[in-house]
């Protein structure tokens, strides 16, 4: 799985949100900070699958409210299978 | 079942929406008895030409969590009025539990829309983005009443389809505020059921402008329904007169 995936995150969420990679690298909370809506993670989760040909297994994840979270999921995401 | 995610709280609100089911179901059934459809064939006929020409296409049916019960009496009446292939959003809320489990009663495919935890939410969206099929949502139940919410804006036009607004109008009914603004259809009540004209969503459409265009169809689609009520409920009174 990729080294840099918070990089990668932190560039699709910026990508999203319409806002510096800077200020998603520092919000401690997606939502409460930078106002992500469960649309907008639906969209970066898309982003992440399809820019990475991975599909990110979300079944014992909780709060999906910061980059490192995300970016654990990415680690551990399976290739994507039959395409 | 709503999962229960949220723990012994939605056990509860799940318990307590079973019993408000059974209760307003036997109601409806009551209700249906006494009623009368306002321009009932004209709405099956509206609905059978929105399904040739949008069959293929994913589509979004979006109305206001006030008019679900209304639309479930109408459905009563013309069994075909809300056709078994639409699948209907059930969220977390007490309005969407409700009107969700009266759906399931009469065999109709739901969709789940979670609340918590925050993945499992993101999940859901992400399925009802792909779902290729016809979703019913009630797109106020969580307030502010009769607003489109720019997230749904945002979701319909993720979707790359259609919206169609969607009323169920009533002239008799309790307003009842518990958690979710229900008109409850009372006896003799007359109901109509609109559906507007089909709002193209596409990828990448401005949310903001999108949420005001879907907005604007819902209010015109709901005045037209009211209208249709009042001539149709003054045609029966000259004809019985």
């Amino acid at each position: 799985m990729p080294a840099d995936a918070v990089d990668t995150v932190v560039r699709l969420i910026a990508i999203e949100l319409e806002m510096p990679e800077d200020r998603v690298r520092s919000a401690t909370s997606l939502r409460g900070e930078l106002g992500m809506d469960s649309i907008a993670a639906a969209n970066v989760l898309f982003a992440i699958e399809e820019e990475l040909g991975v599909e990110l297994v979300l079944e014992d994840v909780e709060h999906l409210d910061d980059v490192a979270e995300i970016a654990r999921v990415v680690r551990r995401a399976r290739p994507t299978t039959g395409s | 079942m709503v999962p229960s995610s949220a723990g012994g709280a939605g056990q509860g609100a799940d318990r307590v929406a079973r019993i408000v089911v059974r209760a307003l179901d036997g109601h409806l059934r009551r209700v249906a008895a006494t009623a009368y459809a306002v321009d009932a064939e004209a709405s099956r006929a509206r609905l059978r030409a929105l399904h040739e020409d949008l069959g293929g296409r994913r589509v979004l049916l979006f109305y206001w969590i006030e008019d679900a019960l209304p639309l479930m009496l109408g459905a009563r009446l013309a069994e075909d009025l809300l056709r078994s292939e639409i699948a209907f959003i059930r969220d977390e809320t007490i309005g969407g539990r409700i009107t969700s489990g009266m759906l399931e009663r009469t065999g109709r495919p739901v969709r789940d829309l979670r609340t918590t935890p925050a993945a499992a939410r993101t999940r859901d969206v992400q399925d009802l983005i792909c779902d290729p099929g016809w979703l019913g949502i009630a797109v106020d139940g969580r307030g502010p009443y009769r607003r489109v919410g720019r997230p749904f804006a945002r979701l319909a036009a993720r979707r790359d389809g259609f919206a169609i607004p969607l009323a169920a109008r009533v002239d008799r009914a309790w307003t009842v505020r518990a958690g979710a603004t229900l008109r409850i259809p009372r006896r003799g009540t007359s109901v109509t059921v609109r559906f507007g004209e089909p709002i193209l969503c596409r990828s990448g459409a401005d949310a903001t402008l999108l949420q005001l265009v879907l907005q604007q169809g819902l209010d015109e689609t709901v005045a037209a329904a009211d209208r249709a009520l009042r001539g149709g409920v003054a045609r029966a009174a000259t004809a019985s007169s």
